[in-house]
């Protein structure tokens, strides 16, 4: 009976027990949106940025917090960057519905990196490429130490971004721009190149005779047959998209864009 | 049996008897006369005849010179006042001289109302509305020779059946929900017509460059009269060497060419708009014809410019002038690249605003 006890004891050690990582992330209330613990704002700076964080937070469903830090309890990595973001966003119960749907900004001077991170339907709203575009949008701010001016630009592209594949969608981008140049270097070519042979043709005046139009008078039609043999007829099917349909812009965009919930940069 | 030379009455040729038809027909102008025209002619010739006789032998012997090219063999005629110095189409000035004794009867003239200076004129405004020729192309200095000649021309008319028939088909598309939908109806489609074609000329001179004749073309034929020796005075006129067949190869292929190109557009695009048509058959038979032989008056200006040589030539009767116009090169790419930096930049900011 006592054998059995230790091995009954013994094996509680064999359960598989889980056991959470340590979350190092300070706790906070979700109600604010900005946390400057690096201290790279001024007060000022911050007052407004939590005005403009609000203001998307009510427009656009979606919670958003900006979180700076210049030294990261988990390690100095591109990994502990992303790791503290999110669970410092998960910790503190951001995110609006059952999904948790938001966004958290972390700039991590301690590594140079800043990373942003999507959860719930945030995740389906931003693309890679559109997160790719944010970072390029605002990192020179960064690396120019305009700390307000970068955060500042996230927030506006989070706005038009939302929903919004750059490369398909299109508007924004240098490649079209190099596509319009070469379509203007071909055009006009093109036109110059026709203009300048027709009007030289002009300048050939001998010309060998073919017809004889200028000396005809009479016409009398003597035969007009018009009859009809056989007719046929052929169809081609119109591919209609029937894959679960998307709503909005960006409706190609899940079959050609790789939506990953975020993404990182550094400075 | 002693023969008889009969005359023919509008050219004064040598007539040929045609044993088919019981008639006679003149090689030079094509004309076909019976035995009573003949008769008719020769009552009215007898009576004038002695008189005509010496007038034209006169004419012909005192008046009109024969020049013949060695090198080309050209035949130029001129009166005797004026001189021929050098072959009007090879440039020899080697010429021989002789008097025109055999038959030259063109049946009609155009005489030129153009003078040497309108041809000077004509030449000067060459240039107008073409740019990119080099000013000095149409100096008077430029011009080498000007010569004033009659050329030789066969006036071919014909009354031309034309057939063509084939396939058309009208296509018409639509669509629904599911799909896109194209008909193909196919006709038979023919169309045959009479074409009347009056005074094709095709020039009867082997040497003179049949393409820069028929860019001077056309003339009015309303001003046509029947020849006579007097309107060459002061020019020159040359005898033709194109016969007859091969002028009217030339003329029917034309006829045919104009003839068979409206049958095709009355096809396609006459009674119903066929979107497409292809002809399977083109034909043609020539019902009645006629040709004859008449001299047009033609200024031939030849330019040396630039160590080239530039052929112009000016109708006579309407001031028309034509030649090949030389270009310059350089002035042509600066054109093309102020044409092209205007595209490209105008482009460029109509595509910046869309």
């Amino acid at each position: 009976m006592k054998k059995n006890v230790l091995l009954l004891f013994l094996l509680l050690f064999l359960i598989p027990v889980k056991v959470d990582a340590e979350n190092l992330t300070p706790s906070v209330d979700n109600e604010i949106k900005i946390f400057d613990y690096a201290d790279l704002l001024t007060a000022t700076e911050e007052k407004m940025l939590e005005t403009s964080i609000t203001h998307f937070i009510e427009i656009e469903d979606l919670d958003m917090v900006i979180v700076t830090i210049d030294t990261n309890p988990y390690g100095v990595s591109d990994y502990y960057t992303e790791k503290y973001a999110e669970d410092f966003y998960l910790k503190n119960a951001y995110g609006k519905g059952n999904s948790n749907s938001g966004m958290i900004i972390l700039l991590d001077m301690s590594n140079r990196y800043c990373f942003i991170k999507l959860f719930g339907s945030a995740v389906e709203f931003y693309s890679d490429n559109a997160i790719e575009r944010m970072h390029d949008n605002a990192i020179d701010y960064v690396a120019d130490g305009d700390y307000y001016e970068a955060f500042d630009s996230y927030i506006d592209d989070a706005y038009i971004y939302k929903n919004y594949d750059p490369y398909i969608g299109g508007d924004y981008d240098t490649p079209k721009r190099s596509v319009n140049l070469f379509w203007s270097l071909f055009l006009a070519v093109l036109v110059s190149s026709i203009t300048l042979s027709v009007h030289i043709k002009k300048y050939k005046g001998i010309k060998l005779a073919t017809n004889a139009n200028a000396y005809l008078g009479n016409i009398n039609i003597t035969e007009k047959q018009d009859h009809f043999l056989t007719t046929f007829t052929t169809r081609v099917a119109i591919p209609h998209n029937n894959s679960g349909g998307s709503s909005g812009r960006s409706s190609s965009s899940h079959s050609s864009s790789s939506h990953s919930g975020g993404g990182g940069r550094h400075f | 049996m002693k023969t008889v030379d009969h005359k023919c009455p509008n050219c004064n040729a040598n007539l040929k008897y045609n044993p088919k038809n019981k008639n006679w027909i003149c090689e030079y102008c094509g004309g076909k006369f019976t035995l009573s025209d003949l008769k008719e002619n020769e009552k009215n010739f007898k009576e004038t005849s002695l008189e005509k006789s010496k007038e034209i032998k006169e004419e012909t012997q005192n008046e009109m010179d024969e020049y013949y090219c060695e090198d080309c063999g050209a035949k130029i005629i001129a009166d005797k006042n004026t001189a021929a110095t050098f072959c009007v189409y090879c440039k020899n000035t080697a010429i021989l001289k002789s008097r025109l004794t055999d038959k030259f009867s063109p049946s009609k003239i155009i005489p030129f109302t153009k003078t040497k200076e309108d041809a000077i004129e004509a030449f000067k405004q060459v240039g107008k509305h073409k740019f990119l020729m080099p000013k000095e192309f149409t100096d008077p200095k430029n011009i080498q020779e000007l010569t004033g000649i009659y050329i030789p021309f066969w006036l071919y008319s014909c009354k031309m059946n034309g057939h063509v028939d084939g396939k058309a088909t009208i296509v018409t598309t639509w669509s629904d929900y599911n799909y896109i939908y194209t008909k193909t109806d196919t006709y038979k489609v023919a169309r045959s017509g009479d074409y009347s074609y009056k005074n094709i000329p095709v020039d009867g001179s082997v040497r003179f460059n049949d393409a820069i004749m028929n860019s001077i073309e056309p003339f009015d034929y309303s001003e046509m009269i029947d020849f006579s020796y007097s309107y060459l005075s002061g020019f020159l006129a040359e005898k033709y060497d194109v016969s007859k067949d091969e002028a009217k190869k030339i003329t029917i292929n034309r006829a045919y060419q104009s003839t068979i190109d409206d049958l095709v557009d009355k096809a396609h695009r006459g009674t119903f708009y066929y979107t497409t048509f292809v002809p399977d058959n083109k034909d043609y038979n020539i019902i009645e014809e006629d040709i004859q032989y008449v001299l047009l008056p033609v200024w031939m200006v030849n330019i040396k410019y630039n160590e080239k040589m530039y052929t112009f030539a000016m109708n006579g009767q309407t001031g028309k002038m034509i030649g090949d116009i030389p270009y310059s090169k350089k002035k042509a790419f600066i054109f093309w690249l102020i044409l092209f930096t205007i595209i490209f930049i105008v482009t460029l900011i109509i595509s910046y605003f869309i």
